[in-house]
Parts: structure tokens; C-alpha cells; sequence
């Protein structure tokens, strides 16, 4: 073998061996860089997630506790007077759901002034109430009034939580629905489910 | 001694001394190059694992807590409005867990009315 190509043998197995682990290291840095961002993408998306959810079963507690209920005698009366019952009986059975009855809170600002970079984060929610299944009664007392008609059925309640976070705005919606409790003005939640 | 001084400083058999050495050098210099490669690879990757140890954690901590508002919040003003209005103050409490060289932090709301009680 001539002297020339003994070196360059030599001198192409170091390139190679160098460019394999050269090759190797960015492979690694690569892929320890995506599994770092996909840490964070799994704390941002769990903090989303979060604030929705509770955002929705704080309402859900609001109904619960009948802080709603202001609204929801109005929502009743309002049902129970576009209802006509027909001669000679004392209910009248309204299947399906009624009219809805938009809702929409401010944004919140969901910033920690413990972390800086939590700036300009805010949640804001939506929320359509309707009453379904609806069974609206006559008094007994004065039948035949129209005003003093009563109704009683369903609470059903669609929430959309608006999560803007770090330049990310994410929509997640739930549905609600509530069954009337023992207690006048207060809600027993039957059914709760988060949908897309 | 003319024949010393012009042999050339190439040895037909091997390399020359400045290419040996200049050999050595480059051969340091790549290696350092690819151990550092190496070093913040591993490095990164276990203050990933700690974060995401602790990611899981502080999720963990705010499913098991419920509505315990044991750790610090802070309160939110709600109102639902457009044809009635829903005024109510919601806590915004802080989960936080440490991954070593930081702070894991998630964040939720919590509906208790003053008369259930709560410390700030």
C-alpha cells in the first residue's frame, strides 16, 4: 500500500467516526430539546385544562347553591306564559328544549403576579341556560290566570370557556344539565360532560 | 551532513510532526465539541424528566385537592351578564411543586362562598 493512500484511509476513518458522533450528539441535543417542549406543552395544556374545568363546575356550584335562581324564576315565568294549557286540563307537557338565555362573563385576568410570565393570561366564559322538558301548571287556587301559571323541568346548561394563554386562545365546551332539588330554588346536578 | 540537513522533514512511512500535531489538536477540538454535545443533551434531559416529574405532580396535587383550599389563592371577581346578571367572587388557587431549579405552577378556580369557610 502506498504511503498517500495509507493517510488518506486514516484521515477518512477519523472524519467518519468524527461525523458519526457528531451526528449522534445532535441527535440527542434534538431530541432532548422536543422532549423540554413537550413538558411545557403538557403544563400548558394541563393548566387549560384546569382553569376550564373549574371555571365549569364553579357554575355548576353556583347553580347548585341557587345563586342562579333570580334568573331562572324569570326563565320559568317567561316559559309558563307563552304556554297554553288546553281546556279541561291542569298541565300541559313541553317536551325538548325551550328558548336559551345567553350569558357571558368579562375576561378574568388568571395572571400570578408570583410568575412574570403568566402576563396577559385571561379566561372568559359563555354560558346558554334553557329550561327542557318543561311541565307548566295551572294554580290550583285560580285556574284559570294565566300569571299565576307555574312551570317546573330541566335546567340545561351549555359552558364554553375562552382560555387565552401565552398567545394561545382555546375554546372547551361542556354541558351541564340539572335536575330540580328538594329545595325550592336549587339545583341538583344530574349530568355534567365536557364535549370538543 | 548536507545529506541531514536536506532529508525532508516527511518520513515516507508516517506523518510529519506539525501534522501530527495539528492531528492532535483537531482530534481535542472535535472531541470537546461532541462531549459537550453529549453533556447538554443529558443535561437537558434530566431537567425535563424533573420538570415533568413535577408536572405530574402539581396536576396530581390539584385533582386530589378539590375544593380544599389549603394552599394560597387569590380571588376573582365573576359575572355572568346579557339579560341578567351573576355576580360572584371565585379563588384562584395555586397548586406549586419544585422541580429543583424552578417552580412548577397550576392554577384553578375554586366557587366557595365566604360562609364555607377558607383561609387565605
Amino acid at each position: 500500500m502506498r504511503t498517500g493512500n495509507k493517510k488518506g484511509y486514516v484521515l477518512l476513518t477519523v472524519v467518519c467516526v468524527f461525523a458519526f458522533l457528531s451526528a449522534l450528539g445532535f441527535t440527542l441535543l434534538t431530541a432532548a430539546l422536543a422532549n423540554m417542549q413537550s413538558a411545557e406543552r403538557k403544563l400548558a395544556s394541563a393548566q387549560t385544562d384546569a382553569y376550564a374545568v373549574s371555571l365549569a363546575e364553579s357554575v355548576n356550584d353556583m347553580v347548585e347553591a341557587g345563586r342562579f335562581e333570580p334568573l331562572v324564576s324569570g326563565w320559568k315565568q317567561a316559559a309558563a306564559a307563552s304556554a297554553s294549557i288546553p281546556d279541561g286540563r291542569d298541565s300541559v307537557f313541553l317536551p325538548g328544549r325551550g328558548a336559551a338565555n345567553a350569558l357571558e362573563s368579562e375576561k378574568i385576568a388568571v395572571a400570578d403576579p408570583a410568575d412574570p410570565g403568566a402576563d396577559g393570561r385571561t379566561v372568559r366564559m359563555d354560558a346558554s341556560f334553557c329550561l327542557s322538558d318543561v311541565t307548566v301548571r295551572r294554580d290550583p287556587a285560580d285556574p284559570d290566570n294565566r300569571s299565576k301559571y307555574t312551570a317546573s323541568g330541566t335546567l340545561e346548561a351549555d359552558l364554553a370557556v375562552t382560555c387565552q394563554l401565552d398567545g394561545r386562545e382555546v375554546v372547551i365546551r361542556f354541558h351541564s344539565t340539572f335536575d330540580a332539588a328538594a329545595d325550592a330554588g336549587k339545583w341538583k346536578l344530574r349530568q355534567f360532560v365536557k364535549g370538543d | 551532513m548536507r545529506r541531514k540537513i536536506g532529508k525532508p522533514l516527511r518520513d515516507k512511512r508516517g506523518f510529519t510532526l506539525i501534522e501530527s500535531v495539528l492531528g492532535v489538536l483537531l482530534f481535542a477540538l472535535v472531541m470537546t465539541v461532541v462531549a459537550a454535545l453529549f453533556v447538554t443533551a443529558s443535561r437537558i434531559t434530566i431537567r425535563t424528566q424533573q420538570s415533568e416529574n413535577a408536572v405530574n405532580q402539581v396536576i396530581a396535587l390539584s385533582e386530589e385537592a378539590g375544593a380544599d383550599l389549603s394552599a394560597p389563592y387569590e380571588t376573582r371577581d365573576f359575572s355572568l351578564v346579557s339579560g341578567g346578571t351573576v355576580n360572584e367572587e371565585l379563588r384562584l388557587v395555586t397548586y406549586e411543586v419544585s422541580n429543583g431549579d424552578g417552580t412548577v405552577r397550576l392554577s384553578k378556580f375554586v366557587y366557595a362562598p365566604a360562609e364555607t369557610g377558607g383561609t387565605p
